[in-house]
């Protein structure tokens, strides 16, 4: 396999983006990000993009072939990722096998959702089941089992087995929402103390509103190339790509083997730490799946950098937060900085890439040396995890 | 009360599962048939579903859904239908009740 490296990566503003249309979100992620890279766009063989469902929420399928043209490139061979949350993350490690293949040179990865509909454009109810369009409809979806109700259920369940309390629960909410105060990309860049998101109203218990990720508009792009590329493009920032992973779990969560770890985390971490031949200790950041306020407790867990129930724990003695041990989601997370479904596990990317360039301003970890990022999708039975290093050239 | 659960029961690894389930999901068998499976079990986790803006569990809400491990092991997700829901907690009791449709089967708690 060919060493990859990334070396160029941009991203849209999140939020609720009235003024921005599917194209004008391609445009914000994609023309920087080939900027960044220095390359001639017509360079860009392949585009894989991250997305879960513009094909409802937009009445558009077929992005990928939609954002190529857009940025006109329309020779580009072009394929959609469909993997719930975890879309972008996919799309992500599949543009890398394709170049440590060999088969492309340079490929673009974009992630992209736009979820904010107006009721004048379609009625709550088909906006909700949207939504939820990842999870079991035959078992579990009518119920009205959704993202909220599910990782809820996860969060109880681990709150009796080890004793995970509800405060913990938010102080890692509270940090998330700290990080995106300092993100002028995020949706939400203000902080909210603890005891506030505990007084929140709540959506599905343990959860307040405070606790959940944000419907979200945005999109991210990266370019990834070889090494001889990089090196002929003199990019000495080039992010290396050292480690992928890509785990499964059961679909149903009422089938799952355990409700309180993500059997798809557990094995697409060790898959990437395998490969990327580096300990859990060497980790200087991470990006990871915070759906809710919970889920980044069991991220952690599950990564493999805290023992199995001590999640909590760990988060509530600081160590999460910039500045700490091990600063989780220094971009805000999908709490703050948003969860456009599509775009996340690429915007993770972008995030870690400019960490490892020095280019994260008010939220640089110092001397940031490698990278994690994960994210975890529909519901829970897919998850990729990627090791990223600093440059070398 | 419903006094069994209409469900499936693989022939080859011997795990119960919903109603209706073509293919077992704990070992791939198509050997599948219907089961009258015992009735009661026990909250195995659950969350307060409070947020329900829209569809058919809009007047409902706030209510629990839960994944309910019934006494012979079968582990299925439903709603559990309590006047007090912020009172239900791990471990409950529960019997079947019914489904209300095709697609959400309910439980009452037992005591
Ligand atoms: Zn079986």
């Amino acid at each position: 396999m060919r060493e990859v490296y990334i070396i160029g990566a941009h991203q849209s503003v999140h939020g609720n983006r009235k003024d921005a249309d599917l194209r004008k979100l391609i445009a914000e992620a994609g023309n920087p990000a080939i900027a960044d890279a220095g390359i001639d766009r017509h360079d860009i063989q392949a585009l894989y993009m991250g997305n879960y469902n513009a094909n409802q929420f937009n009445n558009q399928n077929t992005l990928a072939a939609l954002a190529a043209s857009s940025l006109g490139i329309p020779e580009a061979a072009t394929l959609r990722f469909e993997a719930a949350c975890a879309s972008g993350g996919v799309a992500f490690r599949n543009a890398m096998i394709a170049v440590a293949a060999g088969v492309y040179d340079t490929v673009m990865v974009m992630g992209i959702e736009k979820m904010n509909i107006g009721l004048d454009q379609a009625d709550a109810d088909s906006q909700m089941n949207w939504a939820k369009s990842g999870v079991d409809y035959t078992y579990e979806s009518g119920v009205g089992m959704n993202g909220a109700t599910m990782f809820a259920m996860f969060a109880h369940r681990h709150m009796y087995e080890y004793g995970t309390t509800r405060e913990m629960l938010a102080i890692s909410a509270s940090k998330n929402k700290y990080h995106g105060s300092l993100n002028p990309y995020a949706y939400k860049q203000r902080e909210v103390p603890v005891d506030k998101i505990i007084k929140s109203p709540l959506i599905a218990s343990p959860f307040s509103t405070q606790e959940v990720s944000l419907v979200t508009d945005g999109s991210a792009a990266v370019i990834l190339t070889t090494k001889d590329r990089a090196k002929a493009l003199g990019k000495k920032n080039a992010v290396k790509v050292l480690g992928s992973g890509h785990g499964g779990g059961s679909f149903s969560v009422a089938f799952r083997d355990s409700h309180v770890r993500m059997r798809a985390t557990v094995e697409a971490a060790n898959e990437a730490f395998k490969m990327a031949g580096i300990k859990r200790s060497d980790i200087s950041v991470v990006e990871c799946h915070d759906c809710f306020s919970f889920t980044e407790l069991m991220n952690i867990e599950d990564l493999g950098f805290v023992e199995k129930g001590k999640g909590g724990w760990f988060a509530a003695d600081g160590h999460t937060r910039l500045g700490g041990k091990l600063p989780v989601n220094t971009s805000g997370g999908l709490c703050a900085k948003g969860h456009p479904i599509g775009a996340t596990g690429v915007g993770q990317i972008v995030e870690m890439t400019w960490q490892l360039q020095d280019k994260a301003d008010k939220r640089q970890v110092k001397d940031a040396k490698f990278a994690l990022t994960h994210v975890l999708g529909g519901p829970g039975s897919i998850s990729t995890v990627h090791i990223l290093g600093r440059g070398d050239i | 009360m419903s006094t069994t659960i209409p469900s499936m029961k693989c022939a080859d690894c011997g795990t119960i599962h919903p109603i209706g389930i073509a293919i077992c999901p704990n070992c791939g068998s198509e050997n599948i048939s219907e089961y009258a499976a015992v009735p009661t079990g026990e909250i195995y986790t659950f969350s307060v579903n409070c947020f329900v803006p829209a569809g058919k569990h809009k007047a409902r809400a706030p209510y629990v859904i839960a994944v309910v491990k019934t006494d012979e092991n079968m582990f299925m997700t439903a709603i559990v239908d309590s006047p007090k829901p912020f009172e239900i907690k791990i471990g409950d009791k529960v019997k079947f009740r019914g489904y209300e449709d095709p697609f959400t089967p309910i439980f009452d708690l037992a005591s």
